[in-house]
């Protein structure tokens, strides 16, 4: 990752003889951690190879637009995080499968696919997460999985602190007893 | 939930990170090069309409407009609602007008002022 703060950044793509050098350090900044956030909500990896490049193609095209007021890893966060869920949302819409089919085809996947590495522990832990409400999961992942304050999530999902707060606690109690009821005898 | 399971079990195929900030790039110039090109047809299509437009109105409806107002003045007179009067009034000259039809008219006659020979008179 090439240390370039936001400022500097933003001035390499203003420029038009530095914009296309602006666009790629863009992308080598934050790609492994936008993929990170979009594939833990979509889990197949070409789904989350589509959904990261609208979400950059996306930012290139209204880049003129960011206000400065966030930090350019939040706005960017906020790109990949409505990509995400309309991305499922769309899933959802498909004519001839209904939604059950796309979980049914998340949770093969976990179990099947060559980019999953992971123990059974840890495979069992995401299927259980994957039964979260969209939202729900989202918030979840943000705050476990990238450890983001609730003020930055707050910005990146625009909902307050108090419902975030509300949302991880009934996403962390639903996904205990989840797992204890998988293991009864260790409480 | 212990910190250990926040290990992440996604990974991606090799060189998928490498090759995603070029691949991205190219992609970026096709969709400019796109809405430059959809910018560009969609200013033909409207200046060749414009074009068309203009054209038209300037040819067709004087053409339209006369051939109508010819019907019109032909049915006035046909119908006996405009009579010879009428019609000549309605020019700019009337004067001229009439002197111009009794020469297409009259052209077979001599119009002169003197008297005509009393012996070519018949009652």
């Amino acid at each position: 990752m090439i240390p370039t703060s936001d400022t500097e950044l933003l001035e390499l793509i203003r420029n038009p003889s530095t914009r296309e050098q602006g666009f790629r350090v863009l992308v080598e900044n934050y790609q492994v951690r936008v993929y990170s956030i979009i594939r833990k909500m979509v889990i197949i990896h070409d789904d989350a190879d589509d959904v990261l490049q609208n979400t950059f193609i996306k930012a290139f095209k209204n880049i003129h637009r960011f206000k400065g007021d966030s930090s350019l890893f939040t706005w960017l966060y906020r790109i990949a995080t409505n990509e995400s869920l309309n991305f499922l949302e769309k899933k959802k819409r498909h004519l001839f499968f209904p939604l059950e089919d796309h979980q049914k085809t998340m949770e093969e996947h976990l179990e099947s696919s060559p980019y999953i590495a992971g123990d059974e522990i840890e495979k069992t832990l995401q299927k259980i997460i994957l039964t979260l409400p969209e939202k729900q999961r989202l918030v979840f992942n943000l705050k476990y999985y990238e450890d983001l304050s609730y003020e930055e999530i707050s910005q990146i999902t625009d909902t307050s602190i108090g419902a975030l707060k509300a949302s991880y606690h009934h996403a962390v109690k639903k996904i205990e007893s989840a797992v204890k009821s998988m293991n009864p005898h260790n409480d | 939930m212990k910190k250990t399971t926040r290990h992440h079990i996604y990974t991606v195929p090799d060189g998928y990170f490498d090759n995603l900030p070029d691949l991205l790039i190219q992609k970026k110039k096709v969709k400019d090069r796109q809405a430059f090109v959809y910018r560009m047809a969609a200013a033909a299509v409207f200046t060749v309409g414009l074009v068309l437009f203009g054209v038209k109105m300037s040819f067709v409806p004087e053409y339209a407009f006369q051939a109508e107002i010819d019907q019109e003045v032909e049915f006035y007179i046909n119908s006996g609602y405009w009579g010879a009067e009428d019609v000549i009034s309605f020019s700019d000259n009337p004067d001229e007008l009439l002197d111009r039809i009794i020469a297409e008219e009259w052209s077979g006659y001599d119009l002169s002022e003197e008297p005509l020979p009393l012996d070519d008179l018949e009652y």
